[in-house]
């Protein structure tokens, strides 16, 4: 009984791996830049070295890059943009792909597990080429899940068109995202 | 009574196997384009070349993005594909007429006349999926035979990449160089053990364009 609980105890455990992000302080007095700005979201997902598919998209990256009130400017036409934000993010998961059955058929007795690295480089040039600002970010996370993968699971099963079970991996490009613009904020466009 | 049953039922269950096998004939649906190697190639012959591509002009909507962007997202795939072909000293989109390009540059034109990638549930997968259920049940007598059945992939879907265009090398002059044709039809079957069919199609569209680039770069290399 007393390994059931501990066990339990285990379900839902998140260990960062590697340097965490520095934090930057928050600029007073932003001050935006006149140009327009087009955004490029190139996103790639591997599960176990296969092909996968990731839930974040092009609309999370942009609504950020709004919000941060650097870049009022955005558009949609890369003819009328002066500059060009390019954005990659590269989500390796690694899992053993028996575990999931086993965590379900013992009802989340043996927990899952689960390894992610996220990377992002994000880079603003002008559109001759000339690069204004770059910067890469790297996080890493092993997950163990128990009964929350099990409820988790069986919710997301039921929505066909979510592809990433947890929202871990959203929640982490996001904070890398925020981070690269609040360092962006911070150091100014050359 | 309990045959009569079964009867019904089976009967019941073959119409709704052909109702869908009909039905997946007709329930092809665009995915999204992707040509992303996973990992970097190692190149023994790199060229002393800068490349620059132009941005694409697609024949068609395709993608899950804005249809504005499309044309911009699909031409950094194939920026960030050539990169990783490690083919180019350097490899850089030409996202303005006033960049300035050195003399030993390659401008990359890539003209879809044709970009499609369909799915499609193949008809007679359906009642081998279930036969395979059956099966996995039978030699489990427990609902454990499910799992098998999941491993065996169950029911199944069929794949289709049709590519048609040219690939077109410009010096940086803007006086093309060279030309070749992009004629890429292939239909595949994707099983649950492959993970995501995905990685199938990419493979596949890798071949494509590596062996493509490859008659091109021969054809420069002869200019």
């Amino acid at each position: 009984m007393r390994l059931i609980l501990i066990i339990l105890l285990l379900q839902c455990a998140i260990i960062p791996k590697g340097n965490p992000l520095l934090t930057f302080e928050k600029k007073e007095n932003l001050t935006p830049t006149n140009a327009t700005v087009f955004v490029i979201l190139n996103q790639e997902a591997y599960s176990n070295g296969l092909k996968g598919k990731s839930d974040f998209n092009y609309y999370h990256i942009l609504d950020q890059v709004r919000n941060s009130g650097l870049f009022p400017n955005l558009t949609n036409d890369l003819n009328q943009a002066e500059q060009i934000i390019e954005i990659e993010i590269q989500t390796r998961r690694t899992h053993n792909s028996i575990l999931p059955f086993i965590t379900v058929f013992t009802l989340s007795l043996v927990p899952y597990f689960q390894g992610i690295e996220i990377k992002e480089n994000f880079l603003l040039r002008k559109k001759t080429g000339e690069i204004l600002y770059s910067a890469n970010r790297i996080q890493n996370r092993n997950y163990w899940f128990g009964f929350f993968f099990f409820v988790n699971g069986l919710i997301q099963l039921t929505k066909e068109t979510d592809h990433n079970r947890f929202g871990f991996e959203n929640e982490i490009i996001e904070r890398m995202n925020q981070n690269v613009l609040d360092e962006l904020i911070l150091k100014g466009i050359k | 009574m309990l045959g009569s049953v079964y009867k019904y039922f089976s009967k019941l269950f073959l119409l709704f196997v052909i109702l869908l096998g009909i039905n997946g004939c007709f329930s092809f649906k665009e995915s999204v384009v992707d040509f992303s190697i996973q990992d970097p190639e190692q190149s023994k012959d790199k060229k002393n070349l800068h490349a620059w591509i132009k941005i694409v002009n697609l024949p068609e909507y395709n993608h899950d993005i804005p249809k504005e962007n499309v044309n911009a997202f699909i031409t950094y795939k194939l920026y960030k594909f050539l990169r990783e072909t490690n083919q180019f000293e350097s490899v850089h989109i030409l996202y303005s007429k006033e960049t300035k390009l050195p003399s030993n540059s390659i401008l990359l034109e890539f003209q879809f006349s044709k970009l499609e990638e369909k799915d499609k549930f193949h008809a007679m997968y359906f009642p081998f999926g279930i036969i395979g259920l059956g099966i996995g049940r039978y030699l489990t007598r427990t609902n454990y035979g499910f799992l098998l059945f999941t491993a065996f992939g169950g029911p199944d879907s069929v794949h289709q990449i049709n590519y048609t265009g040219n690939l077109i090398a410009y010096d940086s002059k803007d006086q093309e160089k060279a030309r070749t044709r992009i004629n890429f039809q292939s239909e595949f079957n994707s099983n649950m053990l492959y993970y995501d069919k995905t990685t199938e199609t990419n493979i596949k569209r890798k071949e494509m364009f590596l062996s493509t680039l490859q008659s091109l770069l021969r054809q420069w290399e002869g200019k």
